[in-house]
């Protein structure tokens, strides 16, 4: 019988909670006294949770080298645009 | 080399168009969709950052406004509703139907508790008198949780048209359109997940 819900995409699941959780914690200023390093964690989080669901839950694993490129590019992109705007500007 | 897309059956297998090297999840076409879609959704980001850095008291100001309790609620209910609709598919591709149904339908009300959240939460803004037509901050906040709550709404007319394919048998056809409209859903989290860190929590 095959899962429904593979132990791989649950596992990206939680880890994915987990990662707001700990965004949220950052940004609720805990800890970390440094404003820009934990905007930039932040903004680094949300790049690989766009990562993962990209990967785990839009099936782009299975996908041609070509599409899962064109994606990890735009999550690179994605990450460099907001982390270096925000902190140059 | 090209080969004729798998029939579906009864292990979760992916169709759409095959190649020797992977298999494009749903149709094709939903990707450039999907890219252009974040393409705009960049332009947005850089928008809000520029505006961001000549307005900083302003943003930061607005920022206070915002329940990051909320923004994180949010966020969970739109990845749980991911992972749902990564249930459904699968679930389908494994000819469950009625199970499909289910796993489509909790997605569904996944984003209807998120449409819901937005309500109140522009309510609540429009009660202490922070609508759109305000700061800087405020007019970027509502244009871009506005833009991608069509792109909810969108979404949601989505999960209903997957839930009703899925009411039917499944063949190739059928798959490709589930997985298609599956892929729209998730950009909508994906948009989401990168809303929250602007909006919420990057100070």
């Amino acid at each position: 019988m095959v899962q429904l819900l593979p132990n791989r995409v649950v596992v990206v699941w939680a880890a994915l909670v987990l990662a707001t959780v700990s965004a949220w914690w950052l940004g609720a200023g805990h800890a970390i006294d440094a404003v820009s390093f934990q905007a930039t964690v932040v903004l680094l989080i949300a790049g690989i949770k766009v990562r993962l669901v990209g990967s785990h839950f839009m099936g782009l694993r299975g996908a041609p080298r070509a599409l899962r490129l064109v994606f990890d590019g735009w999550c690179v992109f994605l990450v460099a645009e907001t982390t270096l705007l925000y902190l140059i500007l | 080399m090209a080969t004729t897309a798998n029939a579906p059956h009864a292990t979760a297998e992916p169709t759409g168009s095959a190649s020797a090297e992977g298999k494009i999840p749903g149709d094709g076409g939903v990707w450039l969709l999907v890219f252009a879609d974040l393409m705009v959704f960049c332009t947005l980001f850089a928008a809000f950052l520029y505006n961001r850095s000549e307005h900083l008291e302003v943003f930061r100001q607005g920022q206070q406004h915002l329940s990051q309790a909320v923004g994180v609620f949010n966020t969970l209910l739109l990845l749980t509703s991911s992972l749902l609709v990564v249930g459904g598919v699968r679930a389908y591709q494994c000819l469950r139907n009625a199970v499909a149904q289910r796993f489509f339908g909790a997605a569904f009300l996944c984003g209807a508790g998120f449409a819901i959240s937005k309500y109140l939460e522009y309510s609540d803004k429009a009660d202490q008198g922070l609508g759109p037509r305000g700061d800087v901050f405020f007019q970027y906040y509502y244009l871009m949780t506005g833009l991608h709550l069509f792109h909810l709404t969108v979404g949601m007319g989505c999960l209903i048209f997957i839930m009703v394919q899925v009411r039917q048998e499944c063949t190739e056809k059928r798959l490709m359109r589930v997985e298609t409209n599956a892929t729209y859903w998730h950009m909508v989290d994906l948009l989401w997940l990168v809303l929250f860190a602007l909006l919420y929590l990057v100070h």
